[in-house]
């Protein structure tokens, strides 16, 4: 009996010990549409960096405040993607854009 | 006072036999005494407490300095509101007046976005009548000092006049302004007596002690102030003159010098400061707390603020390709510009209050030793504020949205930068968040240990991580 109090005691001892997983956010990248594939999505980030995502058949396309499609996306578009927790691969959780603006200015 | 050549004799005369007859007064001779150990004790007491304050500063510092090198690695926000304490050189001057430290404190924390005001000043904690206890040369030589001018001159005039001899040297055709000039020389050269051997004795005691910055006009310095408690001491010479000419007899004068005197020294500088107060009240620390946290609550929160900047960008903002690429660290750019601006016009506003009050004070109370002392005082505080950079979000949320920003890249695409030793203000951060990182050699380490650096960023303050910084690298994440 005492060596499982000593044993649960060490393992509540032990617990505050371990790190806390990262609870994991949705991030979001901002950048200008560069190519598109069915099921890739290049784009140039605002810093100047080159970035792919996955489209799946989960990615979801956001056209402003409404629903959206993959077919409205053109190169120079600005988007922001979802990345969601940025593990590789990368998948793009959503796709946001506006058709209200057109072509990034460079 | 200009005389005529013919007139100089009688004048010098008149001081001489003036200045022999205060000599021989054994209560002036032990008055003058005592004021010169005073002074001369004031003044090396002062270098004492001086060099000892500015040993513990350097030592605090050190340690401080040791504390930050020895933290260990740190996710760069994170070290940025570590902080770190920095202390105000010591002068040697404040051997003689220790000037603002008492009233803003000696040292600040150095915090990234945060402005901060000096620490733990000593007045806070100080009765209202702790300055009235401190032995300064200042203090002596701006309340005490006085006490000696009117014990020369309170029976210059009036003394004459009491025993008679006044109009007979009027009578012996001895100008008015040559029995003034005599009478001011008379009491001016006693005065000397005790002024010429502290000011050798202070200047020695100076000399001794190096300055803390071997550039400052420290001579240049203690010459103004020289010339600033000379002219105080005239003033209080040229005052006793007038009203022992104006005065029936030597005891009236007397009681009106000390009355001056007192109320000059004890009732004018509370009064004035009270009606300053009364006039530009000043906000207390809980309120001025209280409108920056009400300025925050304005804000939008921080979904919003980055719901906002990414519909921003969408309608065609953020033309730089230097902006970040991740939302949250756009959204944590524009909470730090809000943050400062909202620290700037309150910091403005409350400073401008304080040198409106000074400016009340320095009128009502002109020429009070603490008007003389303080010259200036509260202006030259306002300056002293420390601007610490700026900040954005509580400790743990802004590590958390650094942590967020940072977590986004791929872990084997992210290029990493050694924690430079040397790593200081928040603004070194900034400069290494923007332009890419400053020094050290850029790297690339192991996913795995990226990983664990990534599940550290929420542990705040606490974090050991080992690399600073970490940015995306040029390469594409899926060319690998």
């Amino acid at each position: 009996m005492k060596q499982l109090l000593f044993a649960v005691l060490a393992l509540s001892l032990l617990v505050p010990a371990l790190p806390m997983a990262h609870p994991g956010h949705d991030h979001k990248l901002m950048g200008t549409v560069s190519s598109i594939d069915k099921n890739k999505i290049s784009m140039k980030t605002t810093e100047g960096k080159d970035a792919t995502f996955e489209v799946t058949p989960t990615t979801n396309f956001k056209n402003g405040s409404k629903k959206g499609l993959q077919s409205d996306l053109k190169v120079g578009m600005r988007v922001v993607v979802n990345v969601g927790d940025g593990v590789e691969p990368i998948k793009a959780k959503e796709v946001q854009y506006s058709t209200a603006t057109t072509t990034a200015k460079k | 006072v200009i005389v005529a050549p013919a007139s100089r004799a009688a004048s010098l005369t008149i001081a001489v036999k003036d200045a022999t007859e205060i000599w021989r007064d054994g209560r002036f001779r032990w008055a003058a005494v005592l004021l010169l150990i005073l002074l001369v004790a004031a003044v090396a007491g002062g270098a004492h407490n001086q060099s000892e304050i500015a040993r513990q500063h350097a030592a605090a510092q050190q340690a401080e300095r040791d504390v930050w090198l020895d933290k260990g690695d740190m996710n760069p926000h994170a070290a940025a509101h570590y902080g770190s304490f920095v202390f105000k050189p010591v002068q040697p001057l404040s051997a003689i007046d220790p000037g603002l430290d008492p009233f803003v404190g000696v040292f600040v924390f150095l915090e990234a976005h945060r402005q901060q005001l000096a620490r733990h000043r000593p007045i806070e904690d100080a009765t209202p009548t702790r300055r009235l206890g401190q032995l300064t040369p200042a203090a002596a030589a701006l309340v005490l000092l006085p006490l000696l001018v009117i014990a020369l001159t309170f029976a210059s005039f009036a003394g004459e006049r009491d025993q008679g001899t006044l109009r007979p040297l009027l009578a012996m055709g001895i100008s008015r302004r040559a029995l003034l000039a005599g009478k001011a020389m008379g009491a001016m050269l006693p005065l000397a007596a005790v002024i010429v051997p502290a000011a050798i004795a202070g200047a020695v005691i100076l000399y001794l002690n190096a300055p803390a910055d071997p550039d400052a006009p420290i001579a240049a310095r203690a010459g103004g102030m020289a010339a600033v408690y000379l002219a105080h001491a005239l003033i209080w010479i040229g005052l006793g003159l007038t009203v022992s000419a104006r005065a029936r007899s030597q005891g009236s004068a007397l009681v009106v010098l000390l009355a001056l005197w007192f109320a000059n020294a004890f009732i004018m500088p509370p009064l004035a400061m009270a009606a300053a107060k009364w006039i530009e009240p000043s906000p207390s620390a809980l309120e001025f707390a209280a409108a920056i946290q009400d300025g925050k609550d304005s804000w939008p929160s921080w979904d919003e603020r980055v719901e906002r900047v990414m519909q921003r960008f969408l309608a065609g903002e953020f033309e730089s390709t230097i902006a970040p690429s991740n939302v949250e660290v756009m959204a944590l750019l524009e909470s730090e510009a809000d943050e400062t601006a909202l620290y700037d016009r309150r910091f403005d506003e409350l400073f401008e209050r304080y040198r409106r009050q000074a400016r009340t004070f320095e009128r009502a109370d002109a020429g009070g030793p603490l008007a003389v002392d303080g010259a200036g005082r509260h202006r030259r505080g306002a300056r002293s504020r420390f601007r610490g950079g700026r900040r954005a979000l509580s400790r743990g949320d802004a590590d958390d949205a650094e942590c967020r920003a940072g977590h986004v890249r791929p872990p084997q695409r992210l290029r990493l930068h050694e924690r430079p030793r040397a790593l200081g203000e928040g603004a070194a951060v900034r400069l290494r968040r923007a332009a890419g990182g400053v020094g050290g050699e850029p790297r690339v380490v192991e996913p795995g240990r990226v990983e664990r650096v990534a599940a550290g960023c929420g542990h705040g303050r606490g974090v050991v991580g080992v690399v600073d910084e970490a940015r995306l690298d040029a390469a594409p994440p899926d060319a690998s």
